[in-house]
């Protein structure tokens, strides 16, 4: 049986950073997106409403793209996606189309009961705070 | 302001019945191509037994009833101010292919914080065997003057 976690609990230290990464925004993602999550809300998808009636400068990631994509950089790094527990944010500034957004994390705290709560966010390039004051909780062997 | 009588009103239950390919397409948008969210074989080699749902795939299945609030005509949220302020998801377990989770949730806080509402959902998802997988909890703001 292959194992999916490749961390352990007593060899990870606070402070530690969990590797980050980096996805490049493209109005594509936002009409898949749509699709998969079912949220189809023009300023998404349809640049003409997203500008003209919601006065935005493009059309915006959704926000909860971006959250799963905060989630699977925490999961990139424990590798067993049901070792994540927890996770939470605020969504902040709105991503425009060609727009780089580096997602980020690291450890604040171990708990008992080999319970690992990161501090995680995302950022653009210019440090613009897209995803702020988000926690994640996994569980490591 | 909108009215704080309405905390506690409660949606659902809804169904959501998960599907092999919709877990998929939806590890795909969010940019994971991990064999577990997407190879059956290697699903059936590792101790879940199948390929498990990206565990932000609760962003379908936990938050329905929250889509029920927004356009709750009773509570007549002003959706053109309205923005997904915050969300946290709490996972218990994960979601395979043929799972058929049912979600009730319910307004759980409404206030104010200068001019701006804020009106809070939290939905709970079970599966077929009555088993939490998870809850969600999003916040919703409204700039200038809620309902």
């Amino acid at each position: 049986m292959e194992e999916l976690c490749n961390l352990k609990y007593e060899e990870v230290q606070v402070g530690q950073e969990v590797p980050t990464f980096s996805h490049k925004f493209d109005r594509m993602d936002a009409i898949i997106y749509a699709g998969a999550g079912g949220d189809f809300n023009p300023i998404h998808v349809n640049p003409y409403f997203a500008k003209e009636v919601a006065m935005l400068p493009d059309v915006i990631a959704h926000g909860l793209f971006n959250m799963a994509l905060l989630g699977k950089t925490v999961m990139d790094w424990i590798g067993d996606p049901g070792y994540l527990r927890k996770l939470s944010c605020q969504f902040r500034a709105p991503v425009i189309p060609e727009e780089t957004v580096l997602f980020k994390g690291r450890i604040r705290d171990k708990l008992e009961n080999n319970l690992v709560v990161l501090e995680v966010w995302a950022e653009k390039q210019d440090g613009t705070v897209v995803l702020k004051d988000g926690e994640a909780t996994v569980y490591l062997p | 302001m909108i009215d704080r009588n309405w905390i506690g009103k409660t949606y659902g239950p809804i169904k959501y019945e998960a599907c092999r390919e919709k877990m998929r397409e939806y590890a795909a948008a969010c940019k994971d191509g991990r064999p577990i969210f997407h190879d059956k074989e290697f699903g059936r080699n590792n101790k879940y037994g199948d390929i498990i749902a990206m565990p932000n795939f609760a962003a379908v299945y936990a938050l329905r009833g929250a889509g029920l609030l927004l356009l709750d005509q009773e509570i007549k949220l002003n959706l053109a101010m309205l923005v997904h302020g915050a969300q946290e998801f709490e996972w218990f377990g994960v979601v395979k292919p043929y799972d058929v989770i049912t979600e009730t949730g319910k307004v759980a806080d409404i206030y104010e914080k200068g001019d701006l509402d804020f009106i809070v959902y939290e939905g709970e998802a079970r599966n077929q065997s009555d088993e939490l997988v998870c809850r969600a909890r999003c916040t919703f703001i409204i700039r200038g003057g809620g309902a």
